[in-house]
């Protein structure tokens, strides 16, 4: 900014002709600090809240390490996790998404404040386990940005839910994009009425679209494949990540 | 003609001035970052997550 470009012929200029160039002068220098601070935020947004959120996804795997402990051995079928609101009590992993998509907090709730911490699962939504559809909410962009990919996913790849009872396996088989306001993707069975009772473990993902917009969502659906308890050990797909 | 009047009035030689502006400068770039910005996130939201569930909304 133009904190020693001062020259004596403007402030000449500002003098003769009276307070109108000093308005002037000023407005313009807050007109280029008001941009400067808006590219700021951006800046923010998408690089800060990055930092923020990987430094929040380390605090919450910790949490789930401390609480999940060794695996208990008796533990011969998986069970249902019992979540309380704002708390982690899974992980997820897409393994076609990358890094970004590996070993991110599972959030009981999708409010704003919950999904800094992670992704998000509809606290109506089933949970891993259970009849009926999880519905998991994600960043597109900021904090993180877990399914800033989802677009590049292909039908037939997986999501992984590992909880304190096991892990969870599922395809993913179609997507849709849709407006905010169209529920029915979160439904037991999603396209069917909402009172149609679940015979099978379906998943549904989403995160916002088009990428750096809110206006609309884009959506995976999938149903479970396969499940591993913990006595059972890790799925491969998790076991041959963590030897590398 | 605002920051120049600023640059006039912080005192000492040309580098201890550059060292307050500098200074200056971070402490009004990290309170953006720490404190204005999340509160504008906040309630500006501009990567809305969620669906609206059953009509309502229960997240955004």
């Amino acid at each position: 900014m133009s904190m020693s470009t001062h020259t004596p012929p403007q402030r000449e200029l500002a003098r003769r002709s009276g307070g109108g160039w000093r308005v002037a002068g000023v407005a313009g220098e807050l007109l280029v600090t008001a941009g400067v601070v808006i590219l700021l935020f951006v800046a923010w947004q998408l690089w800060w809240t990055d930092i923020l959120a990987s430094r929040n996804y380390d605090d919450v795997r910790a949490e789930l390490q401390s609480e999940w402990g060794v695996a208990d051995p008796n533990a011969t079928s998986p069970r249902v996790v019992d979540p309380k609101y704002g708390k982690a009590f899974g992980l997820i992993y897409v393994p076609a998404l990358g890094g970004r998509g590996w070993d991110i907090p599972v959030m009981q709730g999708t409010d704003p404040d919950t999904l800094v911490n992670g992704v998000g699962h509809h606290v109506n939504s089933a949970l891993p386990g259970e009849l009926g559809n999880m519905a998991i909410a994600g960043h597109r962009t900021t904090y993180g940005a877990p399914f800033a990919e989802i677009e590049s996913l292909r039908a037939g790849d997986q999501v992984i839910v590992a909880t304190k009872f096991g892990w969870y396996i599922y395809e993913l088989d179609r997507s849709t994009v849709i407006d905010f306001w169209e529920g029915w993707v979160l439904d037991p069975v999603p396209g069917k009425p909402r009172n149609t009772t679940p015979t099978e473990q379906m998943i549904t993902i989403y995160a916002c679209h088009p990428k750096y917009s809110a206006a609309q969502r884009f959506v995976w659906f999938g149903h479970l494949v396969d499940e591993y308890t913990r006595a059972q050990g890790a799925p491969p797909a998790i076991s041959a990540q963590r030897g590398q | 003609m605002m920051y120049a009047a600023m640059w006039r009035n912080l005192p000492g030689p040309w580098p201890v001035r550059l060292l307050l502006a500098v200074i200056l400068l971070f402490a009004v770039v990290a309170l953006l970052f720490i404190v204005v910005f999340p509160w504008v996130d906040s309630h500006l939201s501009i990567d809305e997550s969620g669906v609206q569930e059953g009509g309502q909304v229960t997240s955004r």
